[in-house]
This record gives C-alpha cells, structure tokens and sequence, in this order.
C-alpha cells in the first residue's frame, strides 16, 4: 500500500501539468502567502546583495559606481578576508568537538548515567543559552580582565601564570577564549536536543546489546551514536552554519582584535559596511558567506537523504 | 588657540534667541548614550527648560552607545525616520554626511540675528565645514591630559614627566617604588585610546604640517607617510611598554577599565579627556590628582606646544520638516547659560564662555579652560582626520606593534600601502 502511495506521489511530481493544472491551482493559492514572504525576505534581498556586490558605494553616498566582479577579485587577494575566514572554519571544527563533543557525553550521562536531579542539572547546564549573547560577552569580558578579572585572580591563587598580553590581548590565545565562551553557551543546547533523542531511543536495544554482553560503553558505540545518526547531522548543520554566523561574540570579546587576529567574515562585513562605508565590498564578502552556507545546507540535505 | 577668550568675545555680541518655530512642533534629538548621571540629568534639564521658553516644540530626546550610533546615524539620516538634530564629532564623521547631502546647510541661518554666528569664535565652524558651507555647529572642545595621582607623585618625591625621555624614567622610578603600581594606565581593547597615543606622537615627531598632508592624502601617492617620524611615533609607543610603563596587557584592557585602574589608585598617571575627572571622582580619587600636558618628544619636528583636542556639536539633518525649530534648538545649546550649564554640570569646555565666571567649575575644570586658551594648535586625531580605510587599519596596527607582533617598520609599510590604495581609489 505504501509503495503505491508513493510511486503515485513520484508520478504526480513528475508531471508538469499537474503541477501547473487547474487541481493545483487551490495548493498555489495556499501556498502564496509563504512564498511571498520568502520571495520578499529571502529571494528580493539576495538578488539585491548580488547587484550591488558589483557596485562601489558608501552606506550614505548618493550614487553607485558599477565596478563589475573587481571585489571578487580583491576578496581573493585580501589577508584579512582570509583570516576571517579560517578563524570561521576554526569556530566550526571546535564547536563540533567541543559543543557536540561534550553535549553528547553530557546527554549520555544524563540519559543513562544519573538517577536524581536529572531536570535541575539539565536546567543549569541549558540556562546560558536563553541569555542575550552581548550580555554574556559583556560578563566574559570582566572575566577574563587582565587587571581584575575573577580568571586572572584565580590563577594567581594558584600560582599558576597568566598570558602576559591578557586571556583577548594575545593574538594566539583570544579565538580560543572567544571558542571557550561559545563552549559555555552553547553545549547545553547541544545537549538537550541530544538528550530528547536519545530518550526516543527503544530500550529493548539496549537490553538486546546486554543480552549479548555489551557494557555500557559497548551500547554507547553500538546502540546509541547510530540511532542518533541523523540527530547529530542536524546538530553539526546547526553548529557549521552557527560558527560561519557568529558576529556578536566577537564584537563584543574583541571586536577582531587584537589587530585582526579574531576576525571573522561576520565582523569583517560590518566593519567594510559601516565603519569604512565600503557596502559594495561588503555585499561582495555576504555573498561569500552566503554561498558557503548553502554549500554546507546542501551537503547536510545529500548526507541525510542518502541515509534515508 | 585662544578658543575660550575668541569665544567669549564673540559670544559678547549676542543677542536674544531667534525663535520663529511654529507651535505643536515635535523634534527628534539623538544623542550618544552616557553612563554619567551628570550628563543624563544636564539633559534633562537643558531639554525641560527649552520646551517651557518654547511651548510649541517638544524634543524627543533619544540615545544610543558610541558604535551603534555611527551605524544608525547613516542609516537613519538616509530614511524619514532619522532625527532632525543629532550630535557629531567634527573632522570626516561630520563631513562624509554633508558630502553625501544629509546634513542641512546651516551657513546662511546662522548669520541671521541672535544666532550662533554671534556667539561663536567663526574659527570654530572650520571643523564643521565641507565647501566653504557650514553642517554643524560646534558646543564644546573635547581635549586629553596626562593626569597623575598626586599624592603618590608628592608621597615618592616625583616630579611630573615633561618630556618623553622623562616619561620614560618616571617609569621605571615607579616600578621602583612599587612594583605593583602601573606606572600609565591604558586601556585599548577598544582601540581608540592606542590611536589618541599615536595621534599625538605623531604631531609632536613628524610635525603638524607634514601630518595633515599624510592624514588628507594629498600629495604623491607613493610618498604618504613616509616621513620616518611615523616608525619613531609607534617604536615610542613600543619603547613605553618596554620600560613597564603600561598596566598588564593594554590590549585587552578596556578603557571604562583603564579608568577605573587610575580612579582606584593602581596607575601612577593616564593619559585622559577632560570627560574622565567624573569618573575618577566617583570611583575613590576624589579630587586626588591633577593634570599636565603630554610630555613633549626632544627632538620631535612638531610644535610641542600642540594639545589633543576635538570639537564636537550638533548637525541638522537635511531632511527636517522643521529647520526653524531645530535651528533655534541648535542656538539654544550655545547660548551662554547653556553652556556655562554644560561646563558646570559635567566639564566640557565651551565653544560659548560668555556666561562663565572666574569660580565657574571645578579647579581641574578652570585649569583645562585656562590652559586650553595657550594651545598652539589642535592634535590632529587619525581616526577622525584619515580617510577610514586607512585609519581602521592603522587601530588594528597600534594593537600589533604594542604586542610586538609586528615592528613599528612593517606597520608603518602596511600603512603606506593602504594610503596609497585609498589615494588610487579616490583618483
């Protein structure tokens, strides 16, 4: 019966007069509003970033000088774009380890490891993402002062040194912190979508991997990861395309510096759009951003289809 | 400069307040958003008195932080929905809207009888001024002192640095003595404090003359800011750090913080505007220091007798549906009571002294007036003199070379390349 239904699903796809007949005329009036409002929001803003990537003008200036794909080209050959972009990559490659990494673990513990206070420990690790990220790096900020900072302090207590330019003032060291604090908010959220899917994991399969002598960690690898097998690609889409996003944290934490060392193609746009008044590099630079975004969203779609 | 005496004189012809503004009037009036209660009640009362001389205009007053300003104010300013009058800092901030028609030409209103062209110094519209046409009108002089905790300097018998070789020994002197002191506090996270150190070092090595050449682009493309003087401002900087004259990592202090450091007495000195004595005062320094002029370079090509200053005033957006009310707002905030309101209720020097008396403010608010009237000249500052591809570049650099990850050499070429793009692509 199943199949049925869907080989005349597939045909009815197929044909392009059932797509543009009068039976269909009802679904187009049904879906109208949506696509509006995606045309409206998404298609019109894309087409209008597209065109004036290839003009030269300020956020005020009256005219546009068209300039073609030059800022393209100078995107290739520009250090800072290029330090932006694999501080993105390095944000998106420690967030699925570390966010992923952890809430996975975290989850486990919890699904399977913990009795008592299950709600309140979930709560508590989950609370930082509801709060605004400019306030959580205004809080790290203080943190992390150099000068007053309870992480200098701290430290100092236990006789351990600190990074003589300071936790965000040392060019090899201010990403990770900027990482760490992404860790802090993040992972919880990680970790409850996590958790959601593994308590929809059947428990007979456990108690079959136990039948056959499977430990805990045995289930973990054996039961567990491949049952949350299309919960985690959704997991490393939402932390890929979360990394290659990320412009608050960094504002706020160092707003790219120190020099450019933490910038990333967020910051990068804005400082080009409205610090230097340079709109058409910075659409060139959101174009970028957006194709490699989709690049990502359509891998995630071929990787799950395929598992389907 | 003898801004306070030009500005008084001037002010001595002015007459009563022009006011032709219709009634039922409502203005928008934006502003940057200030954690000084001083400041937030002073507009409180400028505004409340405003609406009760003038009964037909109400000002709505609205306020955003530093950076969110800049980037609303462009937006707006293009759209109905900006203000009708918002505040500016003069230099390329004020002028990029004037050039690109978003600011209302003021040159011929202020000439009329009992306004502004009557009561401040005409020197002082320069610095809002794109063409020869007036786009803003100043109301204060933001300017920057080294200011120093004075009973440690009385308590460890030091003398006030007046030079940079000075400066340098005070340092040292003051690690000496305690070494958990900062000799200078400084706080550049932000990046702008790093750039208010290299605009004045700049002017006193390389030279006024030479520096507003290089900060306008003029000139030869390849020759722009190749006078070695700009290595020697920055390897300064770094020599500073060097002798341990900075708090622990500068760059990734804040400026709020760098205040606080001095205001609870961990730095020796700062090098701070004439907006920072509230802060100290409120903080626990309560009148615990004093200020001197920043220590002149020996051999430095420039006019040692420059000072770091800043006009900064309010512009009309071009597209006000209500130029007189806005206009007679604008006259309002320099008016002599307005401003000697403005010097008393939280320091800013007056473009208007006429209303300021001998007693007038604070000692420290008396010493900056009298001293602001020897200036030679105003420190050209890079941020707001320099075309902003090239400035945005040289904050990031100072944060470099001040963690000595690049030398003063390869800043400075980096910079050169950058001016010489931007000269290109102005044609």
């Amino acid at each position: 019966m199943t199949v049925l239904l869907e080989q005349e699903s597939a045909a009815r796809r197929a044909t392009p007069s059932s797509i543009f007949g009068k039976s269909s005329i009802f679904g187009w009036i049904m879906v109208l509003p949506a696509l509006s409002l995606f045309a409206l929001f998404i298609i019109v803003p894309f087409i209008q970033t597209l065109v004036y990537s290839l003009y030269k003008f300020g956020l005020t200036s009256p005219t546009k000088q068209f300039v073609g794909f030059s800022h393209y080209i100078e995107i290739v050959q520009d250090d800072v774009f290029w330090i932006a972009f694999e501080n993105n990559i390095i944000i998106a490659i420690t967030g699925i380890i570390l966010q992923i990494g952890v809430g996975l673990v975290l989850a486990a513990i919890l699904d399977r490891g913990i009795k008592r206070g299950k709600s309140v420990i979930s709560a508590i690790i989950f609370m930082p993402i509801v709060i605004s990220t400019i306030a959580i790096g205004l809080l790290w900020r203080l943190v992390f002062d150099p000068n007053t900072g309870m992480i200098e302090e701290l430290f100092f207590n236990m006789g351990w040194s600190t990074p003589m330019r300071g936790w965000l003032g040392d060019p090899d060291i201010a990403l990770y912190a900027i990482i760490f604090v992404g860790f802090w908010q993040y992972t919880g959220f990680m970790m409850i979508i996590l958790l959601a899917a593994m308590q929809g994991i059947p428990r007979e399969l456990y108690e079959a991997a136990k039948l056959d002598g499977a430990g805990p960690i045995l289930s973990f690898f054996n039961v567990t990861l491949p049952e949350l097998r299309n919960v985690l690609i959704v997991c490393v889409l939402i932390t890929v395309i979360s990394a290659f996003k990320v412009f608050d944290l960094v504002y706020v934490l160092t707003s790219g510096g120190p020099g450019n060392s933490t910038q990333v193609m967020g910051s990068y746009i804005v400082q080009n759009a409205f610090t230097i008044g340079r709109m058409g590099y910075a659409n060139a630079v959101s174009v970028v951003l957006l194709v490699i975004a989709l690049g990502l969203g359509i891998v995630q779609l071929r990787t799950s289809r395929r598992d389907r | 400069m003898k801004l306070i005496r030009l500005a008084a004189a001037a002010s001595f012809f002015a007459c009563s307040s022009f006011s032709s503004a219709s009634a039922e009037t409502e203005l928008k009036l934006w502003n940057l958003t200030s954690s000084s209660d001083a400041v937030n009640k002073h507009w409180e009362e400028v505004i409340a008195t405003f609406e009760e001389a003038h009964p037909g205009i109400k000002i709505n007053y609205e306020t955003f932080p530093s950076d969110a300003y800049k980037t609303g104010l462009q937006v707006a300013l293009a759209s109905d929905a900006g203000p009708d009058i918002f505040f500016n800092w003069s230099g390329e901030d004020a002028a990029v809207l004037a050039r690109n028609g978003l600011t209302a030409d003021l040159t011929e209103i202020g000439t009329k009888p009992g306004m502004w062209g009557e009561k401040i110094a005409p020197g002082m519209f320069d610095a809002f001024s794109v063409n020869g046409k007036i786009h803003g009108v100043p109301t204060h002089l933001i300017t920057k002192y080294m200011f120093y905790n004075t009973g440690f300097f009385a308590d460890n018998n030091l003398s006030v640095p007046t030079t940079l070789g000075e400066l340098k020994a005070s340092c040292k002197a003051i690690r000496e003595i305690n070494p958990h002191m900062s000799p200078i506090s400084l706080g550049n996270a932000e990046k702008w404090k790093g750039v208010h150190y290299i605009s004045t070092l700049n002017q006193k090595i390389v030279g006024e003359a030479q520096v507003a050449k290089d900060y306008a682009l003029d000139g030869n493309a390849t020759e722009l800011f190749s006078d070695p003087g700009y290595v020697e401002a920055l390897q300064t900087l770094v020599d500073l750090s060097q002798a341990g004259c900075f708090n622990k990592a500068p760059n990734a202090t804040t400026a709020d913080a760098s205040r606080s450091l001095f205001a609870a007495g961990q730095a020796a000195m700062i090098y701070c505007g004439n907006w920072c004595p509230g802060t100290f005062d409120s903080e626990g320094l309560e009148g615990g220091y004093d200020l001197a002029r920043f220590p002149a370079a020996e051999n430095g090509k420039g006019n040692q007798d420059y000072n770091f200053a800043l006009l900064e005033g309010y512009q009309i957006s071009a597209r006000t549906k209500n130029m007189d009310a806005a206009s007679t707002f604008v006259n309002f905030l320099v008016s002599g009571e307005t401003q000697a309101k403005r010097a008393r209720d939280f320091g800013r020097l007056p473009v208007n002294a006429s209303h300021m008396g001998e007693e007038d403010g604070t000692p420290i608010f008396r010493k900056i007036a009298k001293d602001a009237g020897s200036y030679a000249g105003l420190v050209l500052i890079l941020d707001v003199g320099l075309e902003k591809s090239v400035s945005e570049h040289y904050l990031s650099i100072i944060q470099e070379v001040l963690n000595e990850t690049k030398t003063p050499e390869q800043a400075m070429g980096e910079i050169r390349a950058r001016a010489q793009k931007a000269k290109e692509q102005q044609g």
